[in-house]
């Protein structure tokens, strides 16, 4: 909180940092993944939506239309609802993306998202924890492997080898990556088989 | 930005060229082919009043490379009077004085010197009044 200011009121620790990395996953159908490996994780819902790149064409500045949409579009193919959700992977890019996404996948009402974190709610032992991998702040933010990493940490956690990381009960995550200050967003929902 | 893409965006930034729409009146700055509300293709150009009010900012003390040096500064999204919404800078501004709410108008105004030739990018920016 005392780190340098960057663009008030977001300091320094409030922004991911940009960094090398890299990441890969194998999808395939689950005939073919039988015949490699027993740790397969499923997707049950996946979704994309968009909205206008200028964040003053939005309608409102604290709520992301794409995180939004592309949530409804996701639960309704994987037959959940936000309630369902163990943990989840987002991209919280900046400390604010976080408390703003947390509002719009659904997990608490708007106005909410911040003072779930304060009370513990997004903790590895909350409600619904969030970015068990430290996130895109605490890990980096390799913006091209960043989504990938988010799908590793959800495979980690569904076949419980996420360690000290590990959540309880873990069957069912979510991954939300989005670019463009939400200017397009992509959900995933995974689930252990 | 490149020379010939400010060329091409002069008639926005020095003169607030807008597009309204001959079907449905929305106005688009800047200008597009095409209505995000009806999709017609057909305009008329129309110049914006400068008048507006500021509807939030924020003070950027780190800046991308273009505007190395020139931190600290104001950057806000401001609402003309004619509906129209841009992200501009604010200038001539103690940063105490800056609140949501307050009026404010677009000036002509140096925004950048671009590449190593040092060539000055005009445009619009708002001040308080």
């Amino acid at each position: 909180m005392s780190s340098t200011l960057v663009a008030d009121p977001l300091r320094l620790l409030d922004c991911s940092p940009v960094s090398d990395g890299g990441a890969a996953v194998i999808l395939c159908s689950m005939d073919i993944a039988k015949k490699f490996t027993d740790t397969i994780i499923k997707i049950k819902g996946t979704a994309q939506a968009s909205d206008t790149i200028a964040l003053h064409s939005r309608k409102s500045l604290t709520t992301l239309n794409s995180v939004v949409t592309a949530a409804q579009k996701a639960y309704k193919m994987a037959g959940v609802t936000p309630k369902d959700i163990n943990f989840a992977e987002v991209h919280d890019c900046f400390t604010i993306a976080e408390a703003v996404v947390y509002e719009d996948l659904g997990f608490c009402e708007k106005g909410c998202g911040g003072p779930a974190a304060e009370e513990g709610r997004t903790a590895i032992d909350g409600k619904t924890p969030l970015n068990t991998s430290g996130g895109l702040k605490s890990k980096g933010h390799p913006v091209g492997a960043t989504g990938i990493a988010q799908i590793i940490e959800l495979y980690e956690q569904l076949t419980g080898q996420a360690g000290k990381r590990q959540v309880k009960n873990a069957h069912i995550g979510l991954a939300q990556n989005m670019g463009g200050s939400g200017a397009s967003c992509v959900i995933n929902i995974l689930e252990a088989k | 930005m490149i020379s010939p893409r400010y060329h091409r965006e002069i008639p926005q930034r020095y003169r607030l060229e807008a597009g309204k729409c001959k079907k449905c009146g929305e106005v688009s700055f800047p200008p597009r082919l095409v209505c995000p509300n009806c999709k017609s293709q057909e305009f008329e150009t129309i110049r914006l009043k400068e008048e507006g009010t500021l509807l939030t900012y924020t003070i950027i003390r780190v800046a991308s490379d273009k505007f190395f040096g020139t931190t600290p500064f104001a950057v806000g999204i401001v609402e003309l009077i004619d509906g129209v919404k841009l992200t501009t800078q604010i200038a001539d501004v103690n940063f105490d004085q800056l609140k949501i709410g307050q009026n404010v108008k677009l000036v002509f105004r140096k925004i950048q010197d671009e590449g190593k030739s040092g060539l000055h990018c005009y445009g619009y920016k708002a001040v308080l009044i």
